[in-house]
């Protein structure tokens, strides 16, 4: 598939039907009302010259390239920024035209290196293509004159460099980073001749407050934006559409090689989830694929101290197989299990959790969404009857009150947060919920209306006082409870309680009463407002109760089932949504279909012929607990580091240790493989043949760029182990592994690799009612038939701050970095974030003698780290707040056994700790942050 | 340190305190057959007959620790899965 330029229409479309008739030199088109005469002109085949304008961005005019001639009007109107209007005639070329046009790129040019044969943008230049195209065959104006050829060029960005000579002002740049990413980094400083594309206050890019998303880039003309992997490696020949591997957001990226050598990931336009954009992670940090920590070969061991032995595959999985059967010989079946990945495809968490049911015969199945979305799971399912987001990205754009409860979308789902930005600069009102004051508090062009900041743990009693203010104030949508709901009297009668009343609960949640009723009457007046969260929301005690109360709030005011409302988790990982699609948790089959349901079962002892234990397996801190009892001896990681990733790490090691047999499927040796016997390496995104689905539900395809490097895709492997088992599990490719999951799976009855090539990606349920997918779940009815309301009393976390440890820690994630860091710190993106510091509140701070960038020791009662110091006032005196993606910093060393009630997701986002200066370590120490990492107190 | 299957339980019951104790006990045995693997409710039960059974002074794996709505629900984990 080559697709290494996309059609540009030259200005974005504009929605509604074709109602204005235009001829465009003499071709008849219909467009919407709005369209410019350029995008009507390429409509039909017509390009119209330009240079200023692409259909990313709003038309400009500055560049006088497009210009047309209309039929009974005066002059030569920019074509980009003149509407069609019914009736009207235009012409594209005429000598006139053509002589204006040859004008304009002359002047261009006279200020231009003429280096266009050693140029990196050379064959991918439009200033070189529009040179051609209007026959310019002469500079009348010579090339002595002033000029900006000596303008200095800017390396400071890790990815891209930006050659101020070669800028032609056209201000693309600026306007991506206005109207694409919404981070307004980038100004066009001085007038006249001496305008110049600066970033912030005239600071490098570096320096400023660009986050490097690649939209600049990808919408400049010349090579003055120019990805550094073009210069050094040349412009790409070929590319193949595939999916990110970063966060729920999913992209579709085109991934351009030249020969079989990948040079850049570019952001697709027609991809589903992000529309052409991109941010740091996806457009530019990929270099971990080829990073040479990769361990290509398979290892095995005997013991944990030994040193690792490469063997051929062969050898390590008859030894993985031998191994997992002595052990059930011994200790019986249920001794041994396996976790799936959200970061695998579905087609590779798939086989896993068949190889768990069929080839090792229990239920004892988990997946790393446990310790972070399982909450979502539980919750989305007892109320509206599956686990799943409601909306599709897009639906944002029809939302006028935005609720972002427990998640920082910049940070962690920066595609979907330039969207929600876009939509905020249209006028939609904003309420954060969060400790913490993230960036969309307030910036540039963004402010919340409302930020309810609120004390760690006590969620689930703001969404109760949120819905007391909807339930007593009478706001509430009373003929879509009626006719789409059941338990209401209950829950309405619980929710009514002056116990749940915002004055009775604000002592407990920090937030002041008048507030936060405002707030409650902001998201009840609607009329569309939806609500978007994050691990904020789960990773506590009462994460599933928080979902719920979220679910209740939603079905109280009606905002379900339609455009721009909903309840929408955004999920951490890629694959988070499909990991738990596929019936990674020990308690469901495929489609969230429990266990226990003999139908269901039938369906898949039928298929793989044998029997299915109808009762639940072990969740992964069940498993670690068991370890410790010594009737849970054997574990198959995919693609988890659980030894950073999980709380309480020294638990989780001495679990991890405790037992007979660990498997590590990655990429790299990870802190998890320290404690393995057993390590098959894996393959990363880019030779992956399978799918992803996305925090909206969006089945993309993920493509091979390249030959597995490792010699076998993942799929493969565990279906070897399998084997090995004495179970037969073989596939011909990773499309018929997707074949068997439409036909055991209803909601994915209608999707295989051809449907999905065809029609590029599809929302799920995808059935023969929705055989393209679809966008927005229980538009008519609940999956579960009734929306149910299900009261939530609000039950305060057992982590209490006290005299010993009087703070409390909340962690989350920074843009550059993902998760535990095993990718992108193999990438420059270390250059934001080379470790983790802990933000600390300027009072909390002076009464512990702390300044900026002082070594400090964070303790709670499970262990203790040494982190730097940061003074922030963005969350309150009380509070601290650190990141998790550094080994050496082990932020998980602190954090405690509590988890949620239903589901054991760990609470990540309360841990009650004491920070102190750092007085005792030697100067070597001192200089390396988490080298006085103790483990247990 | 308070056994897992203890501090789990008790967890559960927390969050349905709220209701009659008769109801409560019913949905947090419930949510324990729909999501307790079997040996876990199986080491809770062995809890509660420990409780009923034993002098609860005398005890030190944690039975002391189980909170009595937990206990209820677990008592009901005696009658076989409804199917």
């Amino acid at each position: 598939m080559t697709l290494l330029k996309e059609p540009d229409l030259g200005t974005p479309a504009m929605p509604g039907d074709a109602t204005v008739a235009v001829e465009i030199d003499g071709l008849a088109v219909t467009v919407p009302p709005g369209t410019s005469v350029l995008r009507a002109a390429a409509m039909v085949g017509v390009e119209i010259p330009k240079l200023c304008a692409t259909d990313s961005l709003d038309a400009f005019g500055s560049c006088r390239l497009c210009l047309v001639e209309v039929e009974g009007g005066k002059g030569t109107p920019a074509s980009c920024t003149t509407p069609c209007a019914d009736g009207m005639k235009v012409r594209t070329q005429s000598p006139k035209l053509e002589k204006l046009r040859r004008g304009v790129m002359e002047l261009y040019i006279s200020d231009h290196p003429l280096d266009c044969l050693t140029c990196s943008a050379n064959g991918d230049c439009e200033l070189q293509d529009m040179a051609g195209v209007v026959g310019l065959r002469e500079v009348r104006y010579g090339f002595e004159g002033e000029n900006h050829l000596d303008a200095p060029t800017d390396s400071s960005n890790p990815y891209f460099d930006f050659d101020a000579s070669k800028c032609i002002a056209c201000s693309r740049c600026v306007r991506a980073c206005d109207e694409v990413q919404g981070t307004f980094a980038l100004t066009i400083s001085g007038r006249g001749f001496d305008s110049t594309v600066s970033a912030g206050m005239d600071e490098s890019f570096l320096a400023s407050d660009c986050v490097s998303c690649g939209a600049c880039v990808q919408a400049c003309p010349t090579a003055t934006l120019q990805e550094r992997s073009v210069v050094e490696l040349g412009m790409p020949t070929r590319s193949v559409l595939t999916t990110c591997a970063y966060c729920g957001v999913g992209c579709s990226f085109k991934a351009e090689l030249r020969g079989d050598q990948l040079v850049r990931m570019v952001p697709y336009k027609d991809g589903g989830a992000n529309e052409g954009h991109s941010c740091v992670k996806g457009r530019f940090a990929f270099g971990y694929a080829s990073h040479p920590d990769r361990v290509l070969s398979p290892m095995v061991r005997d013991r944990i101290t030994d040193p690792w032995c490469e063997v051929s595959w062969d050898e390590a999985i008859t030894h993985t197989a031998t191994r997992l059967r002595e052990i059930q010989a011994e200790h019986g079946p249920g001794s041994i299990g396996g976790i799936t990945s959200s970061r695998c495809t579905n087609e590779e968490v798939y086989v896993v959790q068949k190889m768990v049911r069929a080839a090792f015969g229990n239920n004892n199945v988990d997946t790393c969404a446990r310790v972070c979305h399982s909450p979502t799971g539980y919750g989305l399912k007892q109320t509206f009857g599956t686990s799943a987001g409601t909306q599709d990205f897009a639906s944002v754009d029809a939302a006028d009150v935005i609720v972002v409860i427990g998640a920082n979308p910049t940070d962690g789902h920066p595609v979907f947060a330039s969207r929600m930005k876009r939509r905020l600069r249209q006028g939609a009102r904003l309420v954060v919920v969060d400790p913490r004051r993230i960036d969309l508090v307030r910036s540039p062009h963004v402010e919340a209306a409302h930020h309810l900041q609120l004390a760690p743990g006590t969620n689930v009693a703001v969404i109760n006082a949120m819905a007391h203010v909807v339930v007593t104030e009478g706001l509430g949508d009373t003929d879509f409870v009626a006719q789409r709901c059941e338990g209401y009297e209950e829950w309405a009668e619980f929710i009514a309680r002056e116990e749940n009343s915002p004055e009775a609960l604000a002592e407990i949640t920090g937030v002041p009463a008048a507030e936060l009723r405002a707030a409650a009457r902001l998201y009840a007046a609607g009329p569309n407002s939806a609500i978007y969260y994050g691990l904020g929301v789960t990773e506590h005690s009462q994460g599933s109760t928080m979902v719920m109360g979220m679910a209740n709030l939603a079905m109280a005011t009606g905002n379900i089932g339609r455009d721009g409302v909903g309840v929408n988790p955004l999920r951490g990982q890629n694959n988070v949504q499909g990991s738990c699609d596929m019936g990674s948790f020990p308690h469901e089959l495929p489609g969230y279909r429990h266990v226990s349901d003999d139908n269901v079962r039938a369906v898949y002892e039928q298929l793989w012929g044998i029997p299915i234990l109808p009762e639940p397996g072990l969740r992964i801190p069940n498993m670690f607990d068991a370890a410790l009892d010594g009737t849970f001896r054997a574990l198959y990681v995919q693609g988890e580091d659980l030894a950073q990733s999980d709380p309480n790490t020294q638990h989780v090691t001495a679990a991890l240790s405790a037992m007979d047999l660990v498997v590590v499927q990655d990429l790299f040796l990870n802190e998890t493989a320290k404690y393995a016997h057993v390590f098959l390496p894996g393959t990363s995104f880019l030779e992956k043949d399978g799918t992803f689905t996305n925090a909206e539900r969006r089945i993309n395809r993920v493509r091979p760029v390249m030959t597995a490097r490792t010699g076998k895709q993942e799929w493969q492997i565990v279906c070897e182990v399998a084997q090995a088992m004495g179970y037969p599990m073989r596939y011909d490719d990773a499309a018929a592994i997707m074949d068997e999951i439409a036909l055991t799976t209803p909601t994915f009855a209608g999707v295989s690799f051809a449907h999905l090539d065809e029609v590029g990606s599809i929302q799920w349920p995808c059935t023969a009612a929705a055989p393209d997918g679809t966008r927005i779940m229980h538009e008519s009815g609940f999956t579960r038939g009734k929306g149910a309301f299900i009261p939530t009393a609000y039950v305060p976390t057992k982590e209490r701050s006290t005299r010993k440890y009087p703070l409390i820690l909340t962690t989350g994630r920074i843009l550059s970095q993902y998760n535990v860091g095993a990718q992108t710190r193999r990438t420059a993106n270390v250059v934001w974030h080379e470790e983790d510091v802990l933000e600390v509140h300027p009072h909390d701070a002076e009464v512990r003698g702390i300044t900026d960038g002082d070594l400090v020791d964070l303790a709670s009662r499970v262990g203790r780290t040494s982190l730097r110091a940061r003074i922030s006032d963005r969350q309150p005196v009380g509070v601290v707040y650190t990141t998790f993606h550094h080994p050496v910093t082990g932020a998980n060393v602190v954090t405690t056994e509590h988890s949620d009630w239903a589901t054991n997701c760990p609470e990540y986002k309360v841990t009650a700790v004491q920070v102190a200066l750092h007085r005792s370590v030697p100067a070597a120490a001192a200089a390396d942050p988490g080298a006085v990492l103790v483990a247990g107190e | 340190m308070i056994a897992p299957h203890v501090r789990l339980a008790n967890d559960v019951a927390a969050q349905f305190a709220h209701l009659p104790p008769d109801t409560a006990a019913e949905r947090i045995a419930t949510h324990l057959r729909m999501f307790w693997d079997p040996r876990m409710r199986a080491q809770l039960l062995s809890t509660v007959d420990t409780v009923d059974t034993v002098d609860m002074a005398a005890v030190a794996d944690g039975a002391d620790d189980l909170d009595p709505l937990a206990a209820a629900a677990a008592r009901l984990l005696r009658t076989p899965t409804p199917r």
